[in-house]
């Protein structure tokens, strides 16, 4: 009860934020700034994103907020697991069978060039791990799975994150942009921002900036797909981590196969499945299905300023040197090479 | 700035570890309640709430 009441601050100030957002700052910019509506994506799910940044880096996030905003990750994820609700297991086989492929490749491509890199440019095994981990599957996430596995400390796993959030930030701000510029279609598009972009809520927030299709939400359904898919690849590349680290007679946390890939196994894709479920068995009218749709954009947009102020220029500007070098080397290699591949291989 | 000039500070292995998996345990737990979360909304609309 007591974390409860901790989170209702916070919690609140990112609900009028949103409101604001969605009532005057986006309308005001569609009509006074049409170029930078059309062109740079500053809908309400982007500005939500650039708010949530001003008010954590300017405004210094309100120590009364913390808890709350702390919150807005979870609240991102509740909005994923209600997206489930707007397909079909069909519609999911056939956008699957495409991301399979593609993010089986790039993830583990980007995984091994980091580890590769890793080696070449002498950075520690343990940091070199983490990292490879983020950049080949879904960023943060994906990096607190593997830090205990590698042994890596607390720093590293902050400086890893630091890498991947802060070439994320560059990616959300220029994808919606250059997708725009080469004319991507919204498939096209949701399948190299699903595959390139290195954390998996700015791939949310790139492509709820992209989106074209209010209704139908295009764009964002097939972005998630390939998301979840890179996300289900997880548990593997833990396991390859665990292989890799015993390999080198380097502490590992827990070598028991099974147990590893039951604990990383991530949950709320579970909860993403059951609304589909729901939806192919016809659960939902059409009524219902547009109040989870507004349901599930409000979550997007809250989640979007909760992540924006959890996004620390401090904490970015202290990455530098070799780990930089690595994430932003691997981060370049996927966007250019998924753009390629989307460009040849989804029509 | 290499993070080999900018050695982190000193912290036990078990303080690591604590720390790693504190991270995690609280990925598993988001996720646990974001998907409660969801069930609720969803009861919500189902009894009749509309956005």
């Amino acid at each position: 009860m007591k974390k409860l009441l901790a989170i209702l601050p916070g919690l609140a100030l990112l609900l009028f934020s949103a409101l604001l957002v969605h009532r005057f700052v986006e309308p005001w910019i569609k009509i006074h700034w049409k170029q930078g509506f059309d062109l740079l994506h500053l809908n309400a799910m982007m500005l939500s994103f650039l708010w949530g940044i001003v008010l954590g880096n300017v405004c210094l996030r309100p120590v009364w907020a913390r808890q709350g905003v702390k919150s807005s990750a979870m609240i991102l994820k509740t909005g994923v697991v209600i997206m489930g609700s707007l397909y079909s297991f069909k519609e999911i086989g056939k956008i699957g069978q495409t991301s399979l492929v593609m993010i089986f490749f790039f993830v583990l491509v980007t995984f091994f060039f980091v580890l590769w890199l890793g080696k070449v440019l002498r950075v520690q095994r343990s940091l070199t791990g983490v990292l490879a981990c983020g950049c080949g599957i879904c960023g943060v996430s994906a990096e607190i799975a593997a830090a205990p596995l590698m042994g890596a400390s607390a720093a590293e796993l902050a400086y890893c994150i630091g890498v991947t959030l802060g070439f994320g930030l560059v990616e959300v701000v220029t994808y919606p942009a250059i997708g725009t510029l080469i004319g991507l279609s919204s498939y096209q598009f949701g399948g190299w921002a699903g595959t390139g972009i290195l954390n998996s809520a700015q791939v949310l927030a790139v492509a709820l900036a992209f989106e074209k299709d209010t209704q139908g939400l295009s764009t964002v359904k097939v972005s998630e797909i390939f998301n979840i898919t890179r996300v289900l690849f997880l548990p593997l590349l833990i396991l390859i981590l665990a292989f890799y680290a015993s390999s080198h007679k380097e502490r590992v946390w827990r070598t028991d196969s099974r147990k590893l890939v039951v604990e990383k196994f991530p949950v709320f894709i579970l909860g993403f499945l059951c609304m589909t479920a729901l939806t192919s068995v016809g659960a939902f009218n059409a009524g219902q299905l547009a109040s989870l749709r507004s349901l599930m954009l409000w979550c997007f947009s809250v989640g979007l300023i909760g992540l924006g102020m959890r996004t620390d220029f401090g904490a970015i500007r202290q990455t530098g040197g070799k780990p930089l070098l690595m994430g932003v080397s691997a981060g370049l290699l996927k966007t250019m090479a998924s753009l390629v591949a989307v460009l040849l291989f989804l029509k | 700035m290499s993070i080999q000039n900018n050695s982190p500070p000193a912290i036990s292995n078990s303080k690591i570890e604590e720390h790693a998996a504190s991270l995690f345990r609280s990925e598993r737990t988001e996720d646990i309640v974001a998907i409660l979360l969801a069930a609720v909304l969803v009861v919500a609309v189902l009894v009749g709430l509309r956005v």
